[in-house]
């Protein structure tokens, strides 16, 4: 059953139907939620509140075909509430690291982060994805969201501008100054795909 | 990127994103163009790297339910979830309130014969010692000895747990160390790299330096021979 039927059939009044809805949608949204702001009991209360959002307010969507589109937008503008209420974070500024290796704002996060350092594959994954999760909050917001929608959401730069309310070189400018970002960031912190493929 | 392809055509057939008649031409650029090709190959690379997050599991189970005698629906989180809060602290607090309300609910009698410990509990009151006489049979040799030896067997088997947790605490240091060296060594060598170019740098400007003096000194002297002056000429 598609997305669009699911919709008329909650319509209609079956409460179970957007109950499936949101459990098709659970996991996506939480992993987009969770890289845009970076914290996972955030991601889990701001997934709750868009799904509320969407309940409340899906009465109003006039497309159910535009369904993805328009429960990204409501999480976006969740995400920035958020992101405007909480303090900022401090930014990494590339151009202002010094070269030297006893500064510790050059460390990467994940010795002093890492829940634990267990010679595993397991943790070594876990050290990874907090080193990722780190390196994307280094990024402004605006390029942040556009990568998190093209290279986990897998988003088409036409659904992107859509959601975000901008035109599509728009979104490939930012997509392509936000992975050069990261590209400096990777190096610094020497992240590379043999570092992510090495297994303890 | 130094030449007129633009950024945002590389994004888009770096994703395959983009206008089908573009892409001829995109190629074609590619195909004369090691700049684009180059930069082509840095974003290909990072998006690799990126895709080393998998997804993760919310964990949430949010269900939304019918309230009875009401129009509104309610999102709830798993049960459990939802009665501890997503805090762990209210989740312990929690526990220990309700551990507490429990054992004052019942009659707790702790009472020590003979070197044992005994631990009662019950709902209703437990009628006084005394009334009732329980009489410990006596513990023979055989069954301190047995004692004695069981005890000495937990204790040995904390003992190895205790050096093994210490060896694991060891190995974790020494992977640990020696990511740092690693991480050290790669910075190390940037620099170095990178003292290398300023020194080289350096060399060539002072060596074309040295060249531009003795260009004119050359010119000078080649000057003087032309031209003599006055005291050659007497």
């Amino acid at each position: 059953m598609t997305d669009d039927q699911l919709i008329i059939r909650f319509l209609d009044g079956q409460v179970n139907a957007f109950n499936t809805l949101v459990w098709r949608w659970e996991k996506r949204l939480y992993n987009f939620i969770l890289r845009y702001v970076g914290d996972r009991e955030d991601a889990k209360d701001l997934c709750q509140k868009t799904f509320i959002q969407v309940y409340q307010d899906l009465r109003r969507l006039r497309d159910p075909g535009k369904f993805s589109t328009w429960v990204h937008q409501i999480a976006v503008n969740l995400c920035r509430d958020e992101l405007r209420n909480r303090h900022r974070r401090p930014m990494l500024s590339l151009e202002g690291l010094q070269e030297d290796y006893d500064d510790p704002s050059l460390a990467a996060p994940e010795m002093a982060a890492a829940p634990s350092m267990q010679p595993d594959a397991a943790a070594h994954r876990r050290d990874m994805r907090e080193l990722l999760n780190a390196a994307l909050q280094t990024l402004p917001e605006e390029q942040r969201v556009v990568v998190i929608m093209k290279e986990y959401q897998e988003l088409k730069f036409a659904e992107i501008a859509e959601i975000l309310g901008i035109s599509v070189n728009t979104a490939k400018s930012r997509m392509y100054y936000g992975l050069g970002a990261l590209r400096k960031v990777f190096d610094q912190w020497n992240i590379s795909q043999e570092v992510l493929g090495y297994e303890v | 990127m130094k030449c007129s392809m633009s950024k945002e055509k590389l994004v888009g057939y770096l994703y395959q994103d983009m206008e089908p008649e573009e892409q001829a031409s995109i190629e074609a650029h590619l195909a004369q163009c090691p700049a684009c090709r180059g930069t082509l190959e840095d974003l290909s690379s990072t998006t690799e790297i990126l895709r080393a997050w998998p997804e993760e599991e919310p964990n949430m189970d949010l269900t939304f339910v019918q309230e009875e005698g009401s129009r509104g629906k309610v999102l709830k989180r798993g049960w459990l979830r939802g009665l501890l809060g997503r805090r762990p602290v209210m989740g312990v607090a929690f526990g220990i309130a309700a551990v507490l309300v429990i054992l004052a609910l019942v009659n707790l009698e702790v009472t020590y014969t003979q070197g044992d410990f005994q631990v009662s509990m019950s709902l209703l009151p437990r009628p006084r010692a005394g009334s009732e006489s329980v009489e410990d049979p006596p513990v023979t040799r055989g069954e301190f000895a047995a004692w004695q030896e069981e005890s000495l067997q937990l204790m040995q088997e904390v003992i190895q747990m205790s050096e093994e947790r210490q060896r694991r605490e060891r190995d974790l240091t020494l992977v640990q160390f020696a990511q740092d060296l690693e991480r050290r060594r790669y910075q190390d060598l940037r620099m170095v790299g990178r003292g290398l170019e300023v020194m080289e740098a350096s060399t060539e400007d002072r060596f074309r330096r040295t060249g531009d003096v003795l260009h004119q000194l050359l010119t000078v002297a080649q000057l003087q021979m032309v031209q003599p002056t006055p005291l050659q000429r007497e």
